[in-house]
This record gives C-alpha cells, structure tokens and sequence, in this order.
C-alpha cells in the first residue's frame, strides 16, 4: 500500500461541489481584500512606518587597500554618472532608487559604515563618474568606529571561487573566528562571552558579505532574484503599512528613539583630536580637489538629524567647519541637520522620511543643472 | 530558483502555461527543458550530474528488465546503485570523508599524512542531490524488484527525475506514482486548482512569515546555547521555535510542491501530516518528512530484514535504518548522531510495547478519545513524544557534537542546578506569536481527529484571506535558502 492512500493529504481539504465552481476562490479574494483595506484604516495610522528600509542589499564589500575599507558599493559604480559617497547615512538617508528617478543617469552609491571617506576619494576618481553627491558629517574629519571592527580589518578577506564559495566561506570563517578570539580579552575574563558573541556575529555578518561580493561580481542568477525581489519588496511597502516581528514592539509601542545614538556618536568623535582631525581634513581637500581636476562635479548635503545628536556632533566639529570646508573647495553644500523628518535612531532617517529627503536633495542637484538630457 | 521568490512566480506562470495549453508532448518536452532551467539556476555546473544520472538509471532500467536470469539483474542494478551512491559519496560525503580519515591519522600521531587529506574540496553539495539521487534509486530498485516497468519515454523519465516542483527538496515522488501521470493530460478540476492555491499559499506562509522570522531568534538562542549562556526556559523555548521553524520551511516547501503539481492537475504524495501530534518516535515518522521515512522503510529497513527475522534483528535494522536517514540528512556527525536517536527510541518504543503488551494503533484518522482518563492520557503521550522530539533539534542544529553535549546540559541538568529562568525565556513573547500558527493548526487537527468535527470550505476561505493578509502586511526577518536544500 503506498503511503498515498495509507495517510490523508496533509490538508484533508473538504471536497468543495461541483456546483460550487470557483465560489470559494472568488470569496476568499473578497474577504483578503477587505482585510486587508481594513488593515490599512485600523492598523496603518497606529504603525509608525517602516523605520527600516524594506529588504535591501547592504552592499558588496570593496577593500581600498589591506587594512583600508571596507566600502559597501550599491549599483555598478564603474558606469554610474552620479556616485553617494559617505557614512551610513549614504546608505540610510538617500534612497538610491527615488534619486535613479530623478534624471541623473546611472545611480550608484558607495558607503562606508567603518572607514574614513577620505580613503574612499581616490578610488571613485578611478571610477570616472561625471558627478559625486557627498554626504556630510563630522565623521569626515576622522572617526573610530567600533574597535572589534577595527581588529577585524587588519586582514582583508581572500578572494573566493563561486564554484566553491561555501567551502571557502566556512574556511574563512573557522580561521577569523580563531584569530579574533585569540585577539580578545582572555578565557575566564568576565568579558569574554561578549567578546566572543560579537565575533561570531561579525563573523556571520561579514560571510554574507563576502558571498555577495562574489555572486555580484560574476554573473550570478542570485542577483537577478534580489533585484526582482527588492523590486517588489519596495513597492509593497511603500503601497502598505508593514511591519516586521524583529521589531515589532519597537514599531507598535515603542516611539522612534531620537536619542539612541548620540552616546555613540560621542564615544566614535572623542577618539581623534584637533591635530588627527586637520591632518584628515587637509587629505581630503586634496582628494577632493583631485576629483574636481578629473573634471568630477562634487556638491554634499548634510542631512537631517535629532537635537540630541546634533549637540553631540558640535562638541567636536563645529557647523561652520564643515561650511567652511566646502566653501573653501567651492562645493555647493546644502545643510539640512536641521530639518524636522522622522529620525529612527537620532542619526538616521526612517524609511519613508529618506525618500522624502532624497527628493528634496534631488531638486537641489537640478537646480544645479546635473539633470543629464 | 526558490519557491518564494519572484524569478519563481514568473517562471512557473509560464511552465504553467506551456503545461496547460500546449499539446501534450510539446508541453511535456519544454516543462523538462524548464525543469533543467530551474535546476541550472542554482549552478549550470551541476546540471551535468543530474542528466548523467537520469540517462544512466533510464538505461539501466531498461537493462534489468530485459535482462534473463537474477545474476544479470543484480549486476545492472549494481550499475545503478554505484551511479547514485558515488555521486552522493563524492559530491556529499567526500569533505566528512576526508575530515574524518584526517583527524583519526592525526590522533594515531601520524599529523604529516593527515595533512595531505585536507577536507578542501573544490565544489559543493549540488543542491537537490539527495533527493534526485533516491528518486533514481527506487526506479531501479522497483525495477529489479519485478514492481515496475520501465520508462518507454525517456522524456517522460527526465520529466519525473527533473519535475521542478519536487526537484531540489521533495517529496520523493516514486517513479510508479508519477510516470502514470505523464502519460495523458489531467485536466484540472474546480477543486484541484482551489486546492492547490491553498496549498501554495499555506506554504508561502509557512515559509515567510513563520520560518524566516523565526529564523533569526532559533539561531540566536542555538548560538547562545552553545555557549552555554542562556537560562534553561529559553534553550526550552529555542527548540520549541526550532520545531516550528523547521516544520514550516520544510513542511511548507513540501505543501508549494503539492500546490504546484496539484495546479498542473498532478497528484503528489503528502510528506507531512500534523507532526507534532504524534504520540511515539514511530508514529512521528509515519507523519513526518513520509515520503523519506516510507522510503527508508522499503528499500533499507525491509530489505535488512525488517521485523520478520526476531525481535532482536528488528531493533538492529531500526537503529541501522535511521541512523543511514541522519547520514542522508547531512553529511556530520551531528546528524549520524540525530538519525541513531531516532533510532533509538523507535527501537525503545517497540521494546516498551513488546513488554507492556500494547500494541500500535494502526488506525487513521485516530479514534475520539473515551473519556477524560483517555484524554489527559492522549495529551501526556503527545507532550512527552514533544519532548523527545525537540530534543532531538538539539542535534539537528547544533554546530559540533561538543556544542550538542552543551545544550543538553543546559536542558536536563541546568534546571536542577540555577533554576529554569522562566522570566528571562519569556520576557519578549513575540516570537510565540509568529509560532502561533503552529500550534493552532495541530489543535486544530486535534479537534478534527478526535471529535469527527468536519471541515468546511468556509474555514479555508478565511484561513486563506487571513495568510494572504498576513503575506503582504507582515516583513520577513533575514531571508533564509529553505533549510532542506542543504541535503
């Protein structure tokens, strides 16, 4: 006897009449239908939108050089006219998408979430992008980002064959774990358990990474479903109120947290002082001035963040510095931190405020005239 | 190409298509070029393996049915079974192979040769292998056994080998419950295409609201567990979360699958039916991932012997046959280890009954619970079957064996010694939310199989609503492959 007819389906699903046609069908659409406009009245002016953007790729990894990174790229930023660079807020505060909308030509962005973007500028003049939108922040004299990152840094990770990437991966993986727990603080020490979680998820992060790199820089079919998902993904969330289990209470009862990130943002900033800041600023003015010789149009936008943060940043670079940089390199520079749109964290935009934003700035690079015909 | 992904929805609304309005052949003939095309999408370099295997279990089953006398038999069949097993041997189990060989020279101190086995091998389990690999198998197996003929069409034969619905993960479709299939169109009924739309969407739900936002916290406690970190509550509670993560991934793309062929007017076996309702280790693989537990039954436990040469025997073959089911899993001892357990309690369960003189329960559905007495004793039963069960997750996930010693540390030793650490295990009930739905449909089930309460197609129409509901409004948490892809 198979096991077909010694076990029901797994739905014993109730045999619907022949009379019956596509009745239950025709219902069932009707019925999710009102759900879910039900949804959107009920439940939609209760969520306080997405805080996150929707799925979204975190970018390939780049290595300047050993030691030197790593960047996240977005795009193909060898044959994008109009290259994002910055800190996270690059990659929180302009939606990448709304700007390719805007008639700039090919979009890219290149971030870097732990890395100066001073280091960054040499490489985007090798890309050759017609023009380059700097996203500003005091990080741009120079900061210390998370130290295990920093430890993490000091090899750069190999290249990996796609044909046996998962082998090289964990390989990989096995040998930065071995040498970052050997770096922490030792067995025994009330610290260690920490030091140790953190690794792993560095770990984790960093491997995904590394396996998008790779997909991305060979032809791959993975990258084809992210584009059509995140596609997709993005359009539903902007039609829906959605949200996510990971956050659920944060985005059902908990308000956006303004101040979150202003201890951070004064623990990364207090690591440099004045000298390590004007050493930084004076190699960026040279990178910079690099670019514009290249015949690379710049223009940097500050964009919005909470008081509190805002505060925090003063302490160690003044609004008039940056101000003064650009006027200096004679950079159209736009300042916005002042600008009231929902922050999630005190440094970053919420989803829905980053393409409100990024509409603004994108008329802002029209009235510049980087509309490309 | 994955079930919940776009690329997939648009590819199948054109295999459907082809399916539904082609004539016949044609349509049979550009699904199987489709079926490789979905196939390739993971990696075109495996594509040849999958061919090689179909040609040469087709061949060969042609073979052995024309072959006289039993010795010509075997030796075709042999060419079958080495086909398969070594490409299962290499591609699979050739890295656990030379790890192991690598550390037992390095343990007799012979560290310099142990070197030269270096586990580096230069692919990957090719996705599906597993699964294509018994497919084949049984086809010449029911061959040799005198149970089937063989394929006349070798498209058809590709068609059943490469069916993209059940292709990389299941069910094991046998070759005698889907090669009748191809022979004329089904015509899809009214009910059939509803059905199967349930289906489909159950699965999508499955997979993307609860298992991939399960996901994150069932690595997160496994990850602490490991360490030892975390109170005993919520090492409890991450495998109760395992258990309804690895249900609606792998049970869910088990009911796409179903959908699907159901869709083209097919009819799959079912792979799982209310699991965790079972009330012993046997009863749980009677609904469990059945399409391997029935094959695993046929072609290793029956032919070692089964039950019929001793009660000693029968123990053997049970821990034998579900240990060799942990190996096909993956290919570490964790899974060795999780297969020996089941194995084990089947084994124990079937000591149990030999002892107190009870016997199984081979009625289905399950007979109403007489009275009270009865009900509590069916509830006890079904917990203490959770139980061993979940535990068992503790293998299945586990990074090493030394990790695994760990967890079960922390689930039946740390209670005694610091407490269970309720608050802390429930102190964000969040994720019992997402696992919801789990529970509610084997209570659920509970009712129908015990009570006769019947279902009626207004329960689906509102269940359906409601997942689609959920499908759009709820975000998926880190977008995971389907757990069973790996094997």
């Amino acid at each position: 006897m198979s096991n077909v007819e010694r076990c029901p389906t797994t739905f014993a699903a109730p045999r619907v009449a022949r009379r019956e046609g596509y009745r239950p069908l025709a219902l069932t659409l009707a019925l999710a239908a009102a759900l879910v406009a039900a949804w959107q009245v009920f439940a939609g002016p209760r969520l306080p939108g997405l805080a996150t953007h929707p799925a979204r790729f975190d970018g390939a990894v780049h290595w300047i050089a050993p030691g030197v990174g790593p960047f996240y790229a977005h795009g193909d930023v060898g044959r994008a006219d109009l290259v994002v660079v910055g800190d996270s807020r690059a990659y929180d505060d302009i939606e990448l998408e709304t700007l390719a909308g805007g008639g700039f030509g090919r979009v890219a962005r290149v971030w870097g979430p732990n890395a100066d973007l001073v280091d960054l500028l040499p490489s985007i003049r090798d890309a050759g992008p017609s023009a380059v939108l700097i996203v500003a922040s005091p990080s741009l004299f120079g900061a210390d980002y998370d130290p295990l990152m920093t430890v993490l840094l000091q090899r750069s990770p190999p290249a990996l064959e796609r044909l046996s990437l998962e082998n090289g991966l964990r390989r990989w993986k096995s040998e930065e774990r071995a040498r970052l727990f050997a770096d922490g603080p030792p067995a025994g020490d009330p610290a260690r358990g920490d030091y140790e979680q953190k690794v792993d998820l560095l770990v984790e992060v960093w491997a995904k990474r590394l396996a998008d790199t790779v997909r991305r820089d060979g032809w791959s079919t993975k990258e084809v479903d992210r584009v059509l998902n995140e596609w997709v993904d993005r359009r539903r969330a902007l039609a829906l109120a959605t949200f996510t289990t990971q956050k659920w209470h944060q985005q059902w009862a908990e308000p956006i947290r303004v101040d979150y990130l202003a201890p951070h943002t004064t623990k990364m900033l207090n690591t440099r002082d004045a000298a390590q800041r004007a050493a930084t600023r004076a190699r960026f003015v040279d990178a910079a001035r690099a670019l514009e010789t290249a015949g690379i149009r710049l223009a940097a936008v500050r964009a919005p963040i909470s008081p509190s943060v805002l505060a925090a940043e003063r302490e160690f670079v003044a609004d008039e510095d940056l101000r003064m940089l650009f006027t200096e390199l004679g950079v159209p520079y736009f300042e916005h931190q002042e600008l009231a749109l929902p922050v999630r964290d005190g440094s970053h935009l919420t989803w829905r405020a980053s393409i409100e934003y990024t509409r603004l700035v994108a008329t802002h690079l029209c009235e510049l005239g980087w509309t490309r015909p | 190409m994955s079930f919940d992904t776009v690329t997939f929805a648009l590819f199948f609304a054109l295999a459907f298509a082809a399916w539904r309005w082609l004539p016949f052949s044609a349509a049979k003939s550009v699904v199987l070029v489709g079926s490789l095309v979905f196939y390739a999408w993971w990696s075109v370099w495996y594509l040849p393996l999958i061919v090689l295997s179909a040609f040469i279990d087709f061949a060969v089953g042609k073979r052995i049915h024309a072959a006289v006398g039993e010795r010509a038999k075997r030796s075709w069949l042999l060419v079958s079974l080495s086909t398969n097993l070594g490409l299962l041997a290499t591609f699979k189990y050739a890295t656990f192979f030379l790890d192991n060989v690598s550390a037992l020279l390095t343990w007799l101190g012979l560290g310099g040769l142990a070197a030269s086995f270096s586990s580096t091998v230069p692919w990957v389990v090719p996705v599906g292998i597993s699964f294509y690999t018994f497919q084949t198998l049984s086809y010449s197996l029911d061959i040799y056994r005198g149970r089937l003929a063989p394929a006349t069409s070798f498209r058809d034969f590709g068609l059943f080998v490469a069916f993209f619905p059940q292709l990389v993960a299941g069910p094991i479709v046998r070759a005698q419950e889907l090669l009748p299939q191809f022979e004329r169109r089904q015509t899809p009924t009214p009910w059939r295409v509803q059905h199967g739309l349930y289906m489909v969407l159950w699965g999508l739900f499955a997979k993307m609201v609860i298992a991939d936002n399960l996901g994150p916290e069932v690595d997160r406690i496994f990850k602490l567990g490991a360490a030892g970190t975390i109170p005993p509550a919520t090492m409890w509670l991450g495998l109760v979360y395992s258990g309804c993560q690895v249900f609606a991934d792998f049970g869910g793309y088990s009911a796409i699958a179903i959908g699907l062929a159901s869709l083209m007017g097919l009819r799959f076996p079912a792979n799982f039916v209310y699991p965790y309702l079972s009330r012993s280790p046997s009863e749980f693989w009677v609904r469990w991932h059945i399409t391997l537990s029935t094959w695993i039954r046929d072609y290793i436990y029956m032919p070692l012997g089964g039950n019929r040469k001793g009660e000693a025997r029968a123990y053997f073959n049970s821990v034998v046959t579900m240990t060799l089911a942990g190996l096909w899993h993956g290919a570490a001892w964790t899974y060795v280890l999780w297969g020996f357990y089941h194995g084990v309690g089947v084994a124990v369960e079937r000591l149990a009954r030999r002892i107190s003189g009870a016997r199984r329960d081979r009625r289905w559905p399950r007979e109403a619970p007489r009275g009270v007495g009865s009900l509590l004793w069916r509830v006890v039963g079904i917990l203490l079957c959770n139980v061993f069960i979940h535990t068992s997750w503790t293998f299945f996930r586990a990074p090493d064996l030394a990790a695994t010693g760990r967890m079960l540390h922390l689930l039946y030793i740390a209670p005694f010694e610091q407490g269970l650490g309720l608050a802390q295990a429930f102190a964000q009930p969040r994720y019992l939310l997402v696992a919801l739905p789990v529970f509610l449909m084997h209570f659920v089930r509970a009712l129908r199989e015990w009570t006769g309460w019947k279902e009626r197609p207004w329960h689906r129409v509102v269940a359906a609503a409601v997942m689609v509901l959920l499908l759009l409004v709820v975000r998926r948490g880190d977008v995971q492959d389907f757990v069973y892809f790996q094997f």
